[in-house]
């Protein structure tokens, strides 16, 4: 079951993960392994049996579309944990 | 010496003992412990201070309980053990943790865990690894191994760890306290950084039981804020403390004695349940061959949802991180591969990969699919049988170091944990006793591929370490596993074993 560098890479660019070529020579070898050793449970019959999506069972769990104004925490207090902020909002370098 | 919710709390609301005194009594023991275990990864001092001045009423008035570091508290940081979330002081508490205010407890400290709840020995703590109590050049456990050992050393009475494939009761085994991981939905996950999202549960470490029990008591039931928790009623589950155990039928898996697991920790669990036996209990061998299918279906699913929910983590939002690119894109890839750890960053590569296009079906879906067929072999179980007991690791604590250079052996460490996360059922482990180490089989054959390690021995070491027994109960039926598990425990009293501080 063998991965190659240029599947880490391309899985490493979809996760956003900058890795040093040591890095991405370790998850080849890593993966390799690991994947191999799962590999098995492809062996294993699942013919009709449904996926197992939903642990808790529960369908449909809502509530009214009511703001409750700091219940939790204030806005403030959210928006201040972020490192950058002005006028409460987060700062991010431009898009474009 | 106080190591007990139960008794203690007894004193505390007699008035024979000053919750602001105990707590006093508590930060001097952490002194002496942390440099040798470092299981707290932030003590909040002057905050238990003022939260016990006054405490007298409450099923937890005055008990000093460590907040797995995965947690959101008001107090102190909430790191998850990460350098990605250094200086991140959450915004909101936990709901857990507001309830246990309410029983009055006091939040002593955040306790040290595996980075992002990943890892089966605490060795991938971004603030050093926590030790075993017991013999500090071995590991804690993992992920919650800070919560364990802080439990075991008395440094606190209860603490709070998170449980996705085994992270309360791996470390809770080896170290020789009681872990409870509730059944999917028993307790909130409002606060908790998600790992696995259809995984996590929040459940108590305690000394004993029954303190186990009076812990779930607090922290159980319906929480509007985390929409898969469950409107189950919540029972007495100190009542079930104390209920014979003569005439429940308990089954054991052929399949959890396996070549795998240490033949001296077999022993020891053989012995535990030949006493539950002489309890009145009837003893069933029943079989689950999916048991070796758990480990890659857990990990495969554990690791997709990491890498989803991981994806937050942008250095934007939570924490303030040096970066030198410009770049939007450039600064994320930076920032995470620069925050996260390597566990974490192999956890994200392998979940990407099982839900990439072209691979999805071939490995997520898959072990979707096999998740439902395990869970179907628990419910035909529990037909038979009204609850499943086995070990809960398949070794005790290894020596630190010894797995870090192959990821694989890790994932391995939890063989007998894995299973009984998959379906909703809930376990608990109880303390057994002992194993030796001094010829623990260093590598587990990998089951399904039979392609095999090899097999070394540990030289030269006779120490004794602690196992766990692990009881499993149907879904919502935590009563069944604090019955069997106080009836066992009073039996042996291996509770009233406690570590000393290293010289």
């Amino acid at each position: 079951m063998q991965i190659t560098k240029e599947e880490v890479q391309r899985i490493a660019k979809l996760a956003r993960l900058k890795l040093t070529d040591e890095e991405i020579k370790a998850a080849v070898k890593d993966l390799s392994g690991i994947l191999e050793h799962f590999s098995a449970i492809q062996n294993i019959d699942t013919e009709g049996v449904p996926t197992s999506d939903d642990a808790s069972g529960l369908i449909n769990v809502m509530r009214e579309d009511i703001a409750e104004q700091g219940s939790i925490a204030s806005g403030e207090d959210v928006v201040n944990a972020a490192p950058e902020t002005k006028d409460g909002q987060l700062k991010v370098k431009s898009v474009f | 010496m106080f190591n007990n919710i139960t008794e203690t709390s007894q004193e505390i609301q007699a008035g024979s003992l000053a919750a602001e005194d105990l707590i006093a009594d508590k930060l001097e023991e952490i002194k002496k412990w942390e440099p040798h275990v470092n299981a707290l990864i932030e003590v909040l001092d002057d905050d238990a201070i003022k939260q016990a001045k006054g405490k007298k009423e409450g099923l937890l008035a005055g008990i000093p309980i460590a907040i797995k570091d995965n947690i959101c508290t008001l107090e102190g940081h909430t790191r998850a053990a990460s350098k990605m979330l250094e200086n991140y002081r959450a915004p909101y508490e936990a709901t857990v943790v507001r309830r246990l205010k309410e029983a009055g407890a006091v939040i002593i400290a955040k306790a040290n865990c595996d980075e992002f709840a990943m890892g089966s020995s605490t060795e991938y703590s971004a603030y050093g690894p926590v030790k075993n109590p017991w013999d500090t050049a071995r590991v804690a456990g993992g992920s919650s191994g800070g919560s364990g050992a802080s439990v075991a050393t008395g440094e606190v009475l209860a603490a709070l760890g998170t449980d996705t494939g085994g992270s309360i009761r791996h470390p809770a085994s080896l170290c020789g306290v009681v872990g409870l991981r509730p059944t999917y939905g028993r307790v909130s996950r409002f606060g908790a950084i998600a790992y696995g999202s259809s995984l996590d549960q929040i459940g108590p470490f305690t000394r004993t039981v029954k303190d186990s029990a009076r812990m779930l008591q607090v922290l159980a039931g319906h929480d509007p804020l985390d929409a898969t928790s469950s409107k189950e009623e919540v029972p007495n589950y100190e009542a079930a403390c104390g209920k014979s155990i003569d005439g429940m039928v308990i089954g054991v898996p052929a399949e959890f004695f396996s070549e795998g697991v240490d033949q001296e920790v077999t022993k020891v669990i053989k012995d535990a349940i030949k006493n539950i036996e002489s309890q009145g209990a009837t003893i069933k061998e029943i079989s689950l061959p999916l048991t070796d299918a758990a480990i890659p279906v857990y990990y495969l699913l554990a690791k997709a949802e990491a890498s989803a929910n991981l994806s937050r983590f942008d250095a934007l939002r939570y924490g303030k991180m040096d970066l030198e690119s410009d770049d939007l894109i450039e600064r994320y890839m930076e920032a995470r591969g620069k925050g996260f750890g390597p566990e974490v960053k192999r956890a994200i590569l392998m979940g990407t990969y099982a839900l990439s296009a072209g691979y999805f079906d071939a490995w997520y879906k898959q072990a979707s699919r096999v998740r439902t067929l395990i869970a179907q072999e628990y419910e035909q179980a529990f037909t038979e049988v009204d609850a499943i007991v086995g070990p809960t690791a398949i070794e005790p604590a290894f020596k630190l170091g010894s797995k870090m250079d192959d990821p694989l052996q890790m994932y391995l460490a939890d063989g007998l944990v894995v299973p009984a996360s998959l379906p909703t059922a809930p376990p608990i482990t109880v303390p057994a006793g002992c194993a030796s180490v001094a010829s623990t089989p260093r590598r587990a054959r990998p089951k399904l591929n039979a392609k095999g390690g090899s097999s070394e021995s540990e030289v030269g070491s006779s120490l004794m370490m602690p196992v766990g027994l692990q009881i499993i109960a149907p879904k919502f039926q935590e009563e069944r596993l604090f019955q069997i598990g106080h009836a066992y425990e009073q039996a042996h009293e291996w509770y009233k074993k406690i570590p000393e501080v290293p010289k």
